[in-house]
């Protein structure tokens, strides 16, 4: 981390996060992103809160089908860092508030970020943009993957 | 009229944009009103997502840095900035003297003709065609500046991972700062018309109002945080060569679209006198130093860029091409306090609202 950075990184568990965001903003702390990750074995999500010109980050590693509670409740910001992290990750967030059920992004590509592996099933990959309508189906060779990656998990 | 036939009072939902006279990039809102006055607004973007994140699975770590220059086309040399300053981050680079200079160099133009544009679109908005016009005439002559010593008037791409691959000689940019005096001149003249003239006042002054405490809480940041009079600007963590420069942070305290014009006018008149001492003060020496590691391990960056801070996040997993970029761009943090900002304002106050954030949905969406 460069020196001019200030800046710490916290792990959390799932369960021990709103308190740890509680905490945070008791102290003063306001929100300044949410930054999602997905790989084969999962999703990580990282929160980032900022006083004056520090910063901290609380890192949560997820499951591949893991919900991570929503923080709106104690920041409202969160609000639009939560639904885009869903729209592009299709990361399972309880009680968004407000949520807006995929129109914040609203692509015609179910959470076209994720990398997910759900065994069984395949990782859907990018599909060109002129690529044979078949293929978005077909795409894959570990077996059928439903569009949006962990849909066709046995 | 019956009561059977009478109209039910309540709220009315309307669309607003996506495609609207006053805003050059597709956003939406849903926005309910009761009569007039806006008690709730739902944003829905997304219509020019690009997944330029996610192409960074596909690139060479250091061919991406252009890559990253085209999230926006009005910052971009700051987006590419970024993008180098959290790799160096990863990789523990310290780039030379002479480029730090130089991207500080570029970093207040880019600020200068960012504003200007504004200026003019905020003005084109209002139907003050004169004033458009004047303003971005105005900034032609950074533009002109931007390509004699960047290469580029729009994408600049004259910033590597590891230093800067252009070196205007010392002459040249002395030059250019002289140049740039005319539109030092050019906008203490317009900032006084733009500030001083009742119609262009009537439409700004107390409207879309964001108290201090709400602005901060809510995560805005650039002018739209300081015209609510928080002193808040990244170049205060020193990066690049700021931590050698002295400037001023500009505050306003009204927190209405009428001071973030103000903070947006008079950071032009700032960024065009740091141009200047840069021109005057720059060491010599290499620009730029072989970056020949393979990247492993994460990075982050902040950046003051012209509407505020982003932040620069990058992986790597011990392969050229990176595991993932990510940058929170300031529109994208500014739009819950615009949302904010909307709530209790008439509906014809709305485009002015937006505008004055100075939205960019290129850097939105990435």
């Amino acid at each position: 981390m460069s020196a001019n950075l200030m800046h710490d990184i916290e792990e959390v568990a799932t369960d021990g996060l709103l308190k740890a965001v509680d905490s945070l903003l008791l102290d003063g702390w306001r929100l300044i992103q949410i930054l999602a990750l997905s790989s084969e074995s999962g999703n990580e999500i990282n929160y980032s809160f900022g006083g004056g010109y520090a910063m901290k980050t609380l890192r949560v590693k997820l499951g591949p089908k893991d919900p991570v509670p929503s923080i709106t409740s104690y920041y409202a910001a969160a609000a639009f860092y939560e639904n885009e992290m869903r729209d592009l990750f299709g990361i399972r967030i309880e009680r968004i508030h407000p949520d807006w059920h995929g129109d914040l992004l609203g692509g015609a590509k179910p959470k076209p970020f994720s990398r997910v592996r759900i065994a069984g099933t395949s990782v859907e990959r990018p599909v060109p943009l002129n690529a044979p309508a078949t293929s978005v189906s077909q795409s894959g060779s570990e077996g059928a993957a439903a569009p949006g990656g962990e849909g066709g998990s046995k | 009229m019956s009561e059977a036939t009478r109209p039910v009072r309540g709220p009315t939902t309307i669309p607003f944009g996506p495609q609207h006279p006053v805003l050059p990039e597709p956003l939406h809102f849903d926005l309910t009103l009761e009569d007039e006055r806006i008690v709730d607004a739902v944003p829905q973007i997304g219509y020019i997502h690009r997944g330029l994140e996610m192409l960074v699975e596909k690139r060479d770590y250091l061919d991406y840095t252009r890559v990253a220059e085209r999230v926006c086309g009005i910052c971009s040399f700051m987006h590419g900035m970024g993008y180098s300053m959290a790799v160096e981050d990863m990789l523990g680079i310290e780039v030379p003297d002479r480029a730090r200079w130089l991207r500080t160099f570029w970093c207040e133009l880019e600020r200068a003709h960012s504003h200007l544009m504004w200026l003019g679109l905020a003005a084109d908005a209002f139907g003050f065609e004169n004033l458009f016009m004047a303003t971005w005439r105005a900034r032609e002559i950074i533009l002109d500046v931007a390509e004699e010593t960047a290469g580029g008037r729009v994408i600049y791409g004259s910033c590597n991972v590891g230093g800067v691959n252009r070196d205007p000689d010392d002459e040249t940019l002395k030059r250019c700062a002289k140049e740039l005096e005319k539109v030092r001149a050019e906008v203490a003249r317009l900032a006084e018309v733009f500030v001083g003239e009742p119609t262009v006042r009537h439409r700004l002054e107390g409207v879309g109002i964001l108290g201090k405490d709400k602005a901060y809480a809510l995560g805005a940041v650039g002018p739209m945080l300081r015209a609510s009079g928080v002193d808040y600007d990244m170049r205060r963590t020193g990066y690049a060569a700021y931590s050698e420069l002295s400037f001023s942070t500009v505050v306003e305290t009204a927190g209405d679209c009428m001071a973030r014009a103000k903070v947006r006018i008079r950071e032009i008149e700032e960024s065009l006198r740091l141009v200047a001492e840069v021109a005057t003060r720059i060491p010599g020496g290499p620009v730029a130093i072989p970056v020949k590691a393979v990247p492993n391990g994460e990075g982050w960056a902040r950046v003051e860029q012209p509407r505020g801070e982003a932040l620069y996040f990058v992986r790597a997993a011990g392969k050229r091409n990176l595991e993932r970029f990510r940058v929170r761009t300031p529109t994208f943090a500014n739009i819950p306090a615009m949302v904010e900002a909307m709530h209790g304002a008439e509906l014809a106050d709305v485009p002015t609202i937006i505008l004055t954030i100075d939205p960019c949905i290129s850097c939105t969406e990435r």
